[in-house]
């Protein structure tokens, strides 16, 4: 359904960014990419809290901790995300 | 377009909330929380990466997610070496190789760690949703 919203977002920034709607339709079009970012992103992040939510319930049901494997793999994710996030400058 | 911003960005969190996945309550020990911890933190900072690619994010938001990420990050790499010292001890101690007292020191450390992490990954999680964080 989420899905659904954002690609019909993107068909209508699509259409908001042609040129004879001049500066109004471009501030739609800003308006309508922000808004299918942002409910991709909660999709998105949703569907990775689904996994560590699984990812838990089966450490419990096993009745064990998480392994060093597992933790490495979760450090190696926020040594890339903590890189992106302090490289950048603004333009 | 600002405040239009920090609205949708809020959107995105309830997106994410309305689905009521709690990892904290699904963890049992002390170091299932921390791992819960430190993969919630995992999930909000690939986010907020994401975010920082994205021309449609102010650079307000920017400036504060790489805030909130470098109080964050040492936080939870510290929470992670915690941990890897429990494991390490509980391990010796399967070994015969140490004694009791050594596991309860690095569980007691694991707890520091994790409550020292714990506000610093939730004033990120609350940057991410386009929240404001006190921390």
């Amino acid at each position: 359904m989420l899905e659904l919203i954002t690609t019909l977002l993107r068909a209508l920034s699509s259409v908001a960014a042609d040129p004879g709607l001049g500066a109004r339709g471009a501030a739609i079009k800003a308006v309508l990419d922000l808004a299918a970012f942002a409910i991709e992103r909660g999709t998105e992040g949703a569907d990775q809290l689904k996994a560590l939510v699984a990812d838990l319930q089966a450490m419990v049901a096993e009745g064990r901790d998480p392994t060093p494997e597992e933790w490495s793999a979760l450090k190696l994710r926020s040594d890339a995300a903590h890189a992106a996030i302090q490289n950048w400058r603004p333009e | 377009m600002k405040a239009l911003s920090k609205v949708l960005l809020v959107a995105a969190a309830l997106a994410v909330s309305a689905c009521a996945l709690n990892p904290f309550a699904t963890a049992r020990t002390l170091e299932q929380k921390s791992y819960a911890l430190y993969g919630s933190f995992v999930i909000f900072e690939e986010q907020g990466a994401k975010m920082m690619l994205s021309t449609e994010v102010p650079n307000s938001v920017k400036f504060r997610l790489q805030q909130a990420d470098s109080a964050a990050k040492p936080a939870v790499d510290a929470l992670k070496d915690a941990a890897d010292s429990v494991i390490a001890a509980k391990r010796q101690l399967a070994e015969g190789a140490t004694d009791k007292e050594k596991v309860s020191i690095a569980v007691a450390n694991l707890s520091q760690w994790y409550y020292d992490a714990k506000p610093k990954v939730e004033c990120l999680i609350r940057t991410v949703e386009g929240k404001s964080c006190s921390n």
